[in-house]
Protein backbone atom coordinates (compact mmCIF):
# COMPACT_ATOMS: atom_id res chain seq x y z
CA UNK A 1 0.00 0.00 0.00
CA UNK A 2 0.98 3.62 -0.87
CA UNK A 3 0.72 4.54 2.59
CA UNK A 4 1.10 8.59 4.03
CA UNK A 5 4.43 7.91 5.18
CA UNK A 6 6.22 7.18 1.29
CA UNK A 7 7.50 10.16 -0.36
CA UNK A 8 5.75 8.78 -3.05
CA UNK A 9 2.64 10.27 -2.06
CA UNK A 10 3.59 13.25 -0.42
CA UNK A 11 4.54 14.41 -3.38
CA UNK A 12 1.18 13.30 -5.50
CA UNK A 13 -0.45 16.61 -5.61
CA UNK A 14 2.16 17.64 -7.90
CA UNK A 15 1.90 14.74 -10.18
CA UNK A 16 -0.77 14.46 -13.39
CA UNK A 17 -4.21 13.53 -12.29
CA UNK A 18 -4.83 9.80 -12.91
CA UNK A 19 -1.29 8.85 -12.00
CA UNK A 20 -1.84 4.93 -10.49
CA UNK A 21 0.03 5.68 -7.53
CA UNK A 22 0.31 2.29 -6.30
CA UNK A 23 2.11 1.60 -9.50
CA UNK A 24 4.35 4.38 -8.86
CA UNK A 25 5.51 3.24 -5.59
CA UNK A 26 5.97 -0.76 -6.44
CA UNK A 27 8.50 0.06 -9.18
CA UNK A 28 10.28 3.26 -7.03
CA UNK A 29 10.31 0.91 -3.78
CA UNK A 30 12.60 -1.10 -5.68
CA UNK A 31 14.68 1.64 -6.94
CA UNK A 32 17.84 2.48 -4.93
CA UNK A 33 18.22 5.83 -4.48
CA UNK A 34 22.03 7.10 -5.69
CA UNK A 35 22.55 9.95 -3.36
CA UNK A 36 21.56 8.08 -0.33
CA UNK A 37 22.31 4.31 -1.10
CA UNK A 38 20.29 2.54 1.68
CA UNK A 39 16.72 4.02 0.80
CA UNK A 40 14.79 3.04 -2.33
CA UNK A 41 13.61 6.11 -4.52
CA UNK A 42 10.26 6.25 -3.21
CA UNK A 43 10.89 6.95 0.37
CA UNK A 44 13.74 9.27 -0.08
CA UNK A 45 13.65 12.91 -0.81
CA UNK A 46 17.01 13.55 -2.34
CA UNK A 47 16.79 15.85 -5.42
CA UNK A 48 17.95 12.91 -7.55
CA UNK A 49 15.41 10.11 -6.30
CA UNK A 50 12.38 13.41 -6.40
CA UNK A 51 13.92 13.82 -10.39
CA UNK A 52 13.88 9.91 -10.83
CA UNK A 53 10.24 9.43 -9.60
CA UNK A 54 9.37 12.16 -12.03
CA UNK A 55 10.59 10.39 -14.69
CA UNK A 56 8.99 7.25 -13.95
CA UNK A 57 5.81 9.31 -13.85
CA UNK A 58 6.66 10.77 -17.03
CA UNK A 59 7.56 6.83 -18.42
CA UNK A 60 4.12 5.79 -17.02
CA UNK A 61 2.32 8.53 -18.53
CA UNK A 62 4.24 7.71 -22.25
CA UNK A 63 2.95 3.83 -21.41
CA UNK A 64 6.13 2.19 -20.97
CA UNK A 65 6.16 -1.14 -19.09
CA UNK A 66 7.47 -1.78 -15.65
CA UNK A 67 10.37 -3.59 -17.45
CA UNK A 68 10.93 -0.90 -19.91
CA UNK A 69 10.74 1.77 -17.06
CA UNK A 70 13.54 -0.52 -14.89
CA UNK A 71 15.53 -1.24 -17.84
CA UNK A 72 15.65 2.70 -18.23
CA UNK A 73 17.20 3.13 -15.10
CA UNK A 74 19.76 0.21 -15.41
CA UNK A 75 20.42 1.44 -18.46
CA UNK A 76 21.89 5.06 -16.71
CA UNK A 77 22.75 3.69 -13.45
CA UNK A 78 23.49 0.28 -13.53
CA UNK A 79 22.24 -2.76 -12.40
CA UNK A 80 23.17 -1.10 -8.76
CA UNK A 81 19.73 0.34 -9.08
CA UNK A 82 18.64 -2.33 -9.00
CA UNK A 83 17.02 -3.88 -5.33
CA UNK A 84 16.61 -7.41 -6.85
CA UNK A 85 18.60 -7.38 -9.80
CA UNK A 86 18.32 -10.43 -12.17
CA UNK A 87 20.25 -13.63 -12.35
CA UNK A 88 23.80 -12.80 -14.75
CA UNK A 89 27.01 -14.33 -15.35
CA UNK A 90 28.71 -11.98 -13.32
CA UNK A 91 26.85 -11.36 -9.89
CA UNK A 92 26.00 -15.81 -10.60
CA UNK A 93 28.92 -15.75 -7.73
CA UNK A 94 26.36 -13.83 -5.27
CA UNK A 95 23.05 -15.87 -5.90
CA UNK A 96 24.88 -19.39 -5.55
CA UNK A 97 27.94 -18.77 -3.44
CA UNK A 98 25.88 -19.87 -0.29
CA UNK A 99 24.49 -23.18 -1.52
CA UNK A 100 27.92 -23.95 -3.25
CA UNK A 101 29.53 -23.22 0.51
CA UNK A 102 26.69 -25.65 1.89
CA UNK A 103 27.69 -27.86 -0.40
CA UNK A 104 31.56 -28.16 -0.17
CA UNK A 105 30.85 -27.72 3.76
CA UNK A 106 28.84 -30.98 4.11
CA UNK A 107 31.20 -32.95 1.86
CA UNK A 108 34.21 -31.63 3.95
CA UNK A 109 32.30 -32.50 7.14
CA UNK A 110 31.51 -36.08 5.54
CA UNK A 111 35.08 -36.75 4.96
CA UNK A 112 36.50 -36.11 7.74
CA UNK A 113 33.72 -38.12 10.11
CA UNK A 114 34.25 -40.75 7.42
CA UNK A 115 38.30 -40.55 7.94
CA UNK A 116 38.00 -40.68 11.72
CA UNK A 117 35.75 -43.88 11.98
CA UNK A 118 38.42 -45.36 9.45
CA UNK A 119 41.01 -44.79 11.91
CA UNK A 120 39.87 -45.65 15.10
CA UNK A 121 37.10 -48.11 15.80
CA UNK A 122 34.73 -47.55 18.87
CA UNK A 123 36.65 -49.05 21.36
CA UNK A 124 35.69 -51.81 22.64
CA UNK A 125 35.78 -52.43 27.05
CA UNK A 126 36.50 -55.76 28.53
CA UNK A 127 34.26 -56.57 31.56
CA UNK A 128 37.39 -56.46 33.89
CA UNK A 129 38.14 -53.09 33.10
CA UNK A 130 34.27 -51.83 32.79
CA UNK A 131 34.27 -53.38 36.83
CA UNK A 132 37.32 -51.83 37.86
CA UNK A 133 36.04 -48.44 36.58
CA UNK A 134 32.18 -48.99 37.85
CA UNK A 135 33.86 -49.89 41.32
CA UNK A 136 35.80 -46.72 41.27
CA UNK A 137 33.11 -44.80 40.46
CA UNK A 138 31.02 -45.69 43.41
CA UNK A 139 34.35 -45.11 45.88
CA UNK A 140 34.45 -41.84 44.70
CA UNK A 141 30.63 -41.44 45.65
CA UNK B 1 53.28 -32.37 9.38
CA UNK B 2 49.87 -33.02 7.89
CA UNK B 3 48.67 -32.16 11.26
CA UNK B 4 50.67 -29.05 11.00
CA UNK B 5 48.53 -27.88 7.98
CA UNK B 6 45.64 -28.46 9.69
CA UNK B 7 46.17 -26.77 12.87
CA UNK B 8 47.44 -23.26 10.73
CA UNK B 9 44.67 -23.75 7.69
CA UNK B 10 41.94 -22.31 9.68
CA UNK B 11 44.44 -19.10 10.21
CA UNK B 12 45.16 -19.69 6.47
CA UNK B 13 41.85 -19.21 5.58
CA UNK B 14 41.63 -16.30 8.23
CA UNK B 15 44.16 -14.53 6.68
CA UNK B 16 43.01 -14.75 3.27
CA UNK B 17 39.37 -13.46 4.28
CA UNK B 18 41.36 -10.41 6.15
CA UNK B 19 43.02 -9.20 2.65
CA UNK B 20 40.19 -10.04 1.06
CA UNK B 21 37.66 -7.36 3.20
CA UNK B 22 40.39 -4.61 3.95
CA UNK B 23 40.64 -4.52 0.28
CA UNK B 24 36.94 -4.33 0.18
CA UNK B 25 37.02 -1.67 2.30
CA UNK B 26 39.35 0.37 0.45
CA UNK B 27 36.61 1.34 -2.07
CA UNK B 28 33.97 4.35 -1.84
CA UNK B 29 30.70 2.68 -1.87
CA UNK B 30 29.58 5.71 -3.56
CA UNK B 31 31.72 5.40 -6.57
CA UNK B 32 29.84 3.37 -8.84
CA UNK B 33 31.35 1.48 -12.17
CA UNK B 34 29.89 3.30 -14.93
CA UNK B 35 27.75 2.15 -17.35
CA UNK B 36 28.79 4.26 -20.22
CA UNK B 37 32.17 3.40 -19.89
CA UNK B 38 32.92 2.40 -24.23
CA UNK B 39 29.27 3.61 -25.08
CA UNK B 40 28.43 6.52 -27.08
CA UNK B 41 28.03 9.72 -25.52
CA UNK B 42 23.99 10.27 -25.02
CA UNK B 43 22.88 12.72 -27.41
CA UNK B 44 21.60 16.23 -26.26
CA UNK B 45 20.67 19.83 -26.95
CA UNK B 46 21.08 22.21 -24.57
CA UNK B 47 21.27 25.93 -24.80
CA UNK B 48 24.55 27.73 -23.96
CA UNK B 49 24.38 29.62 -20.89
CA UNK B 50 26.28 32.33 -22.58
CA UNK B 51 23.33 34.17 -24.37
CA UNK B 52 23.23 34.63 -28.53
CA UNK B 53 25.35 31.18 -28.63
CA UNK B 54 24.30 28.17 -30.38
CA UNK B 55 22.94 25.39 -28.56
CA UNK B 56 25.32 22.71 -26.98
CA UNK B 57 25.05 19.31 -28.66
CA UNK B 58 27.93 16.43 -28.58
CA UNK B 59 27.19 16.05 -32.19
CA UNK B 60 29.07 19.10 -32.91
CA UNK B 61 32.17 18.03 -30.71
CA UNK B 62 32.78 15.10 -33.22
CA UNK B 63 36.15 15.10 -34.07
CA UNK B 64 37.54 16.08 -30.62
CA UNK B 65 38.39 14.85 -27.17
CA UNK B 66 36.55 16.91 -24.90
CA UNK B 67 35.46 16.92 -21.33
CA UNK B 68 32.10 17.31 -20.27
CA UNK B 69 32.21 18.61 -16.33
CA UNK B 70 28.92 18.01 -14.63
CA UNK B 71 28.56 21.50 -12.13
CA UNK B 72 26.82 23.38 -10.18
CA UNK B 73 26.69 26.71 -7.74
CA UNK B 74 25.47 24.99 -5.03
CA UNK B 75 27.98 22.10 -5.31
CA UNK B 76 30.35 22.56 -2.65
CA UNK B 77 32.84 20.05 -4.52
CA UNK B 78 32.98 21.62 -7.34
CA UNK B 79 35.20 24.45 -5.75
CA UNK B 80 37.81 21.93 -4.84
CA UNK B 81 37.59 20.81 -8.34
CA UNK B 82 38.01 24.38 -9.77
CA UNK B 83 41.62 25.19 -9.85
CA UNK B 84 42.30 21.73 -11.76
CA UNK B 85 39.99 22.80 -14.73
CA UNK B 86 41.15 26.04 -14.92
CA UNK B 87 44.54 24.15 -15.07
CA UNK B 88 43.31 22.16 -17.81
CA UNK B 89 41.68 24.69 -19.21
CA UNK B 90 45.45 26.74 -19.96
CA UNK B 91 46.76 23.68 -21.73
CA UNK B 92 44.38 24.39 -24.20
CA UNK B 93 44.43 20.63 -25.64
CA UNK B 94 40.81 19.86 -25.13
CA UNK B 95 37.80 21.07 -25.39
CA UNK B 96 36.26 21.53 -22.10
CA UNK B 97 32.47 21.79 -21.92
CA UNK B 98 30.71 22.49 -18.59
CA UNK B 99 27.27 21.32 -17.56
CA UNK B 100 25.59 23.49 -15.76
CA UNK B 101 23.36 20.90 -13.35
CA UNK B 102 20.53 21.96 -11.86
CA UNK B 103 21.22 25.42 -11.70
CA UNK B 104 20.19 28.77 -12.64
CA UNK B 105 21.78 30.56 -14.72
CA UNK B 106 22.33 33.67 -12.95
CA UNK B 107 24.07 32.00 -9.90
CA UNK B 108 25.84 29.86 -12.41
CA UNK B 109 27.22 32.84 -14.67
CA UNK B 110 27.98 34.52 -10.63
CA UNK B 111 29.71 31.70 -9.57
CA UNK B 112 32.08 31.85 -12.57
CA UNK B 113 32.84 35.48 -12.73
CA UNK B 114 34.26 34.88 -8.83
CA UNK B 115 36.26 31.78 -9.60
CA UNK B 116 36.99 32.42 -13.43
CA UNK B 117 35.67 30.49 -15.98
CA UNK B 118 37.47 27.46 -17.66
CA UNK B 119 35.02 26.31 -20.00
CA UNK B 120 35.29 26.60 -23.98
CA UNK B 121 31.29 25.83 -24.08
CA UNK B 122 28.61 25.28 -20.88
CA UNK B 123 25.39 23.67 -21.83
CA UNK B 124 22.60 24.70 -18.94
CA UNK B 125 20.46 21.53 -17.76
CA UNK B 126 18.49 23.34 -15.36
CA UNK B 127 15.62 20.34 -14.88
CA UNK B 128 18.68 17.77 -14.90
CA UNK B 129 17.31 15.56 -17.45
CA UNK B 130 20.29 15.21 -19.01
CA UNK B 131 22.09 14.25 -16.32
CA UNK B 132 19.82 11.94 -15.69
CA UNK B 133 20.45 10.65 -19.28
CA UNK B 134 23.98 10.14 -18.81
CA UNK B 135 23.80 8.42 -15.23
CA UNK B 136 24.82 11.67 -13.02
CA UNK B 137 24.67 10.93 -8.97
CA UNK B 138 27.10 13.48 -7.56
CA UNK B 139 28.16 16.48 -9.01
CA UNK B 140 30.68 16.91 -9.92
CA UNK B 141 31.32 14.45 -12.31
CA UNK B 142 33.58 14.50 -15.07
CA UNK B 143 32.97 12.45 -18.58
CA UNK B 144 36.37 11.78 -21.19
CA UNK B 145 35.16 11.58 -24.78
CA UNK B 146 36.84 10.67 -27.16
CA UNK B 147 36.85 11.73 -30.96
CA UNK B 148 34.55 8.92 -32.15
CA UNK B 149 32.16 10.44 -29.27
CA UNK B 150 32.70 7.47 -27.52
CA UNK B 151 32.69 7.64 -23.04
CA UNK B 152 36.28 6.89 -22.41
CA UNK B 153 35.90 7.53 -18.44
CA UNK B 154 34.45 9.21 -15.97
CA UNK B 155 35.53 10.59 -13.09
CA UNK B 156 32.87 10.51 -9.76
CA UNK B 157 34.02 13.67 -7.42
CA UNK B 158 36.54 15.96 -7.85
CA UNK B 159 39.13 15.78 -10.87
CA UNK B 160 42.38 16.27 -9.53
CA UNK B 161 46.02 16.95 -10.33
CA UNK B 162 46.98 13.73 -11.67
CA UNK B 163 43.72 12.98 -13.86
CA UNK B 164 44.32 15.08 -17.06
CA UNK B 165 47.67 12.85 -17.12
CA UNK B 166 46.15 9.83 -16.44
CA UNK B 167 42.72 9.64 -18.62
CA UNK B 168 42.90 12.40 -21.04
CA UNK B 169 46.74 12.38 -22.48
CA UNK B 170 46.63 8.70 -23.62
CA UNK B 171 43.60 9.74 -25.44
CA UNK B 172 45.50 12.72 -27.31
CA UNK B 173 47.95 10.58 -28.07
CA UNK B 174 46.04 8.19 -29.63
CA UNK B 175 44.39 11.17 -31.45
CA UNK B 176 47.72 12.00 -32.53
CA UNK B 177 47.54 15.70 -30.89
Amino acid sequence: MADATTAASAAASALPPGTDLQRLHEITADLRCLVCQNQSIADSHAGLAIDLRNQVVKLMGEGRSDGEIKQYMVDRYGEFVLYDPPFSVSNALLWVGPFLLVVVGVWLARRAIAARAAASPAPGIDAARREALEARYRDSR
Amino acid sequence: MRANLRLILPLLVLAALTVVFVIGLQGDPRKLPSVFIDKPAPAFALPELAEGQAVVTPESLRGKVWLLNVFASWCAACVTEHPHLLQIARLKRVELVGLAYKDEPADTRAWLQARGNPYDRIAVDREGLVGIDYGVYGVPETFVIDAQGVIRYKAVGPVDEGFFRAHVEPLLAQAGR
